[in-house]
């Protein structure tokens, strides 16, 4: 082995988020670009735990209610917006967007790879709910 | 003769990438992490593990004995 270490993940592609959520089954699955209507586009909002509404690109809801948004920054990356949620939800929330971020990065990490020439030869799911990949590529 | 090249990725459940890149000597090992990082996102951090420094330390000795 030569290295190791940490990334923090960054939800760039859309399209990724969008299968990753479709994955998961969430309930509702709002998606800004695509409605046509003007009036659709800009009831995409959520609101937040100080009780603002911010417009979002994506919109996510399980069948608890438990609202997450994405908004699209200008630099292209997603942020992750945490919808208003009673205290008894906050835990459960929380761990949602793990799931959403997780799946994220198992499915951006699949497809990159292969892009790069890498094989995976390993997919396990430890402890936690920790999800262990193994890729390997021949040089 | 081809060489094996792995990487491992841990995913948590929070969605925190830990990554482990085998088989890859020296700073061609920081590049692979480099690309794996821009995949991803953003590289937190880099450790070398011991072997880093041995191939290294390996390619050293040999490339001043050849000299």
């Amino acid at each position: 082995m030569s290295a190791g270490g940490g990334i923090t993940l960054i939800i760039w592609s859309l399209e990724l988020l969008l299968k990753t959520v479709e994955e998961l089954n969430f309930l509702i699955t709002f998606k800004r670009e695509l409605e046509g209507d003007r009036k659709l586009k800009d009831a995409l909002k959520i609101e937040t735990k100080d009780g603002n509404f911010e417009k979002v690109d994506v919109l996510v809801e399980n069948d608890e209610g438990i609202k997450i948004g994405f908004q699209k920054q200008k630099n292209g990356q997603y942020r992750i917006i945490s919808g208003k949620v009673s205290d008894e939800l906050k835990e459960k929330q929380k761990k949602l967007i793990g799931q959403i971020k997780q799946r994220y990065a198992y499915n951006l990490v699949k497809e990159e790879l292969t892009k790069k020439g890498y094989t995976v030869v390993e997919e396990k799911n430890l402890d936690k709910n920790a999800i262990k990949i193994v890729a390997r590529r021949w040089r | 003769m081809a060489e094996k090249e792995e990487i491992e990725i841990l995913v948590s459940e929070e969605g925190e990438i830990e990554f482990l890149i085998k088989g890859i000597k020296g700073p061609s090992c920081h590049k692979v992490a480099q690309e794996l990082g821009k995949i991803l996102g953003e590289i937190k951090e880099i450790r070398n593990t011991p072997e880093y420094y041995e191939k290294e330390e390996t390619k050293t000795k040999l490339e001043k004995k050849i000299k």
